[in-house]
């Protein structure tokens, strides 16, 4: 005969399983917990409010209210993930766990929505009244996607028509061997590395005939434990920290953030390492409109149309000039003619997009053609 | 409230069972009743008052129906008429309008009103206590609660099994007190059904939609592999919830009537509907079939009585001529099943998978109808768009481990002996919550028939 060294009665069983269940509703429903999850970076869904209670338009209110405050909400959504990837549907997840990295999916978009763009990026740099280069990151799932399987494959490789339009234009800065899978991006983040950035930097340099500086003419500080927003979206729990790893002018830069009139002696902001957006420790996180001075630097101004992305180029190339300006469109209230006359006299305009914000950000869509 | 929710899972379920088990004996079905009300207002409370109407009319109709021991049958005409009422307003205006409006010059102006939730289960259920009662066959429920709660009960009430009125009766009379056996066996049966619909439904759904999207850029494959998920889909969430309603009931020591006996083992389409949405098909065919005169008749009656009962029972799930053409699809396949086929001893010969794939084939035919006017998903199944884009080939290629697994429940014998069966249930549990946490609430596809 079979023998249990321990088993509880069936309805003492099922009593207990329910008490669980109702214990962690109890949980989620009044233990009082933060509005805001570090892990999925955003507010969580408040309680019903006075008027949809009395019109009794809360059931949904209250379903979004528990799933968001579940007990060990975190592990369930780790559990889930982890689930998905062990049952092949990684690609059905947010960002895809792929080869220790977490990629955000393929670009969607066509040739001549980018070429669109590109004469519009032409455009705005004539009212500047200034030459222009455009620096776009090739995308770290294409990178990488010649040693993935012939699943993911022609995914990434769809993008090819869309980085060959790029090569096309006369703006466009090839970025160089450096720029590689293995070392331009962190894993747990869609932004470039160091490495990423430093080799962006070089190419943009090289493209105007500026001498790059040498990696170590900078100031370094590195952050480590840094889980990027990759990660997060995808909920997936196993993956290594990255170190963040920050380069800026070793003296003399000057940040000021135009929105708000702030100032600061440094463009790196070690107090955000420990938070939730690890990210931000370049500039303190994204601005509408900025200004870098370098009195150590030429004399000669750089406006800049930028996403997130440039937030660790800019501080390198506040080396080579004395000011820049820095456009951010999904924080910048104005368009893009403003920042120009915001700017003033401009020596050079500088584009730095991700391929997926050039096509289908829908804010610089919108004000770009203003 | 959905039983893959939150409020269900966390609150309302927990609370309900454990309290229902403490109560006094007397106390339980005005208990069950009160909970089941609020279960069903939940969503929106003022389709209480289309259950209380349908509650309220059969419990009263019928005793002045059958006052002084005689049935009355002008009042229970009346009474089949009033019970259809709320249907036509809510399910069919809108479908008869469109079609008065294709057909006639004159057109007719009036706005969809929401369809409540579980409107045919209920309205069926109470027509059986009518039904039952004129035929002889039950007894008048004089207690309000007992039949309200009959009516009401919130493990069946928007999605089924149709509980027929004579299956629950002494049930109902007798207040049921689960033993931990049944507690135990309705607990694993609630946790497979919720495995079903959120761990296997849900994502079949979400790769029948992925396709759906645009069967230019699923071609064959997505068609058909997308037609094979949204055929999973709607099985394992309409059995999974069924298995959630035999669940919930036995914890509560209620025996609910099976709803599906593993339908996509079938071996021709009879076996099929013996198997898919069995108190369906047992409503049809006890109070539509039999009364119409059944298969006792001529050929000819007999096959007008089969186009009936499929295009009412293509009407039942869906307002639209899709369904109706759905339900007569498989009247003419059963007519000729039954005329060619299955006196046919070669039929037999064939080897049974073969038989059962055949079958399958049917069926998934069927729900290509049953889904809508695809034009584009019929011509992208015949490779009218090609084989299908890269990005296609990708997310087949995700699903096809779960794409086993639906296929193996469907297609496979059950296995006598589950291997660690003992922790199945909170296994599920915890992968279903996990799931729900992940990707919020998703309500289930046969709300709306």
């Amino acid at each position: 005969m079979k023998k249990h060294f321990f088993r509880l009665p069936d309805g003492l069983a099922v009593a207990l399983g329910l008490a669980l269940l109702l214990a962690a509703g109890l949980f989620a429903a009044f233990w009082p917990q933060s509005d805001f999850s570090d892990f999925e970076r955003r507010y969580l869904a408040s309680a019903p409010s006075a008027p949809s209670l009395a019109k009794w338009k809360t059931d949904k209110e209250i379903e979004s209210y528990l799933s968001d405050r579940i007990p060990f909400r975190r592990v369930m959504v780790g559990i889930d993930a982890t689930a998905n990837v062990f049952t092949g549907r990684r690609t059905q997840l947010e960002t895809w766990p792929v080869a220790g990295a977490f990629l955000e999916k393929p670009v969607e978009g066509t040739v001549e929505g980018l070429n669109r763009r590109l004469t519009q990026l032409e455009k705005v740099a004539q009212k500047a009244s200034a030459p222009w280069r455009l620096v776009v990151p090739t995308g770290h799932g294409y990178l990488l996607h010649g040693g993935m399987n012939a699943l993911l494959q022609p995914l990434y490789e769809a993008e090819r028509p869309l980085y060959d339009a790029l090569a096309a234009s006369d703006g466009y800065v090839r970025l160089g061997e450096d720029f590689n899978a293995a070392t331009a991006y962190y894993a747990t983040d869609h932004h470039w590395s160091l490495e990423g950035v430093y080799a962006a930097y070089t190419a943009y340099c090289e493209s105007l005939g500026i001498a790059p500086l040498a990696l170590d003419a900078f100031e370094i500080t590195k952050f480590p434990g840094f889980y990027g927003t990759t990660y997060s979206r995808s909920g997936y729990p196993f993956a290594q920290a990255d170190t963040l790893a920050c380069a800026q002018p070793v003296t003399g830069v000057h940040l000021t953030i135009l929105d708000d009139g702030s100032e600061y002696d440094s463009l790196i902001f070690p107090e955000h390492a420990e938070t939730y957006d690890g990210y931000a420790v370049y500039l303190g996180g994204n601005h509408g409109l900025l200004e870098i001075t370098n009195e150590n630097a030429p004399e000669r101004t750089l406006l800049v149309f930028k996403d997130s992305f440039a937030n660790s180029l800019l501080p390198l190339l506040s080396a080579h000039y004395s000011r820049i300006v820095a456009m951010d469109a999904r924080y910048y209230t104005g368009n893009f003619s403003d920042a120009i006359a915001a700017a003033g006299k401009v020596d050079q305009v500088l584009y730095v997009y991700s391929l997926d914000s050039l096509l289908n950000d829908t804010m610089v869509a919108r004000k770009i053609g203003r | 409230m959905v039983f893959s929710s939150f409020t269900f899972l966390l609150l309302f379920m927990p609370c309900v069972i454990l309290l229902y088990w403490v109560m006094p004996s007397k106390a339980r079905m005005p208990f069950l009743f009160a909970a089941s009300l609020l279960f069903y207002g939940w969503g929106n409370p003022a389709w209480l008052l289309l259950l209380m109407y349908t509650m309220v009319l059969n419990w009263g109709g019928v005793q002045l129906m059958m006052r002084k021991g005689q049935r009355n049958k002008p009042l229970f005409i009346v009474l089949i008429i009033l019970n259809l009422l709320p249907l036509m307003v809510f399910k069919y205006a809108g479908f008869l309008r469109d079609t008065w409006n294709q057909l006639l010059p004159w057109k007719l102006s009036f706005a969809d009103l929401p369809l409540p939730a579980g409107i045919s289960f209920f309205t069926f259920q109470a027509m059986s206590y009518l039904f039952d009662v004129y035929r002889g066959e039950a007894k008048v429920q004089k207690n309000f609660f007992t039949f309200g709660t009959y009516l009401a009960l919130f493990p069946q009430l928007v999605a089924g099994p149709i509980v027929r009125y004579i299956d629950l009766e002494q049930q109902l009379i007798d207040h049921p007190r689960p033993n931990g056996e049944e507690m135990r066996q309705g607990l694993q049966r609630f946790a497979v059904g919720l495995g079903k619909k959120v761990l296997l439904a849900d994502a079949m759904g979400r790769l029948w939609s992925q396709m759906n999207a645009d069967f230019t850029q699923a071609g064959a494959l997505g068609a058909w592999v997308g037609l094979l998920a949204f055929s999973f889909q709607i099985f394992f969430d309409f059995s999974g919830y069924s298995d959630m309603a035999i669940g919930l009931g036995h914890m509560m020591g209620f025996t609910i009537p099976e709803n599906f006996d593993r339908p996509y083992r079938a071996r021709t389409l009879t076996e099929f509907w013996r198997r898919w949405h069995m108190t369906l098909t047992d409503w049809f065919k006890a109070y539509v079939y039999i009364p119409l005169g059944g298969s006792r008749c001529s050929r000819v009656r007999r096959d007008f009585n089969l186009l009936v009962v499929w295009a009412l029972t293509g009407l039942w799930h869906g307002a639209g001529w899709n369904f109706v053409l759905w339900g007569l699809y498989f009247a003419i396949l059963l007519m000729l099943e039954k005329r060619f086929l299955l006196k046919n001893p070669a039929w037999e010969k064939i080897p049974g998978p073969v038989r059962q794939g055949l079958t399958f084939l049917g069926v998934m035919l069927g729900w290509a109808l049953f889904s809508g006017f695809q034009g584009e998903l019929l011509v992208a199944m015949f490779g009218a768009y090609g084989l299908g884009s890269a990005a296609t080939a990708t997310t087949c290629a995700a699903f096809l481990p779960l794409m086993l697994v639906c296929c193996g429940i469907s297609f496979l014998p059950t296995p006598k002996r589950f291997p660690l069966r003992r922790f199945a249930a909170p296994v599920l549990m915890l992968l279903c919550l996990a799931a729900l946490a992940a990707q919020g609430y998703a309500p289930f596809v046969y709300f709306q028939f």
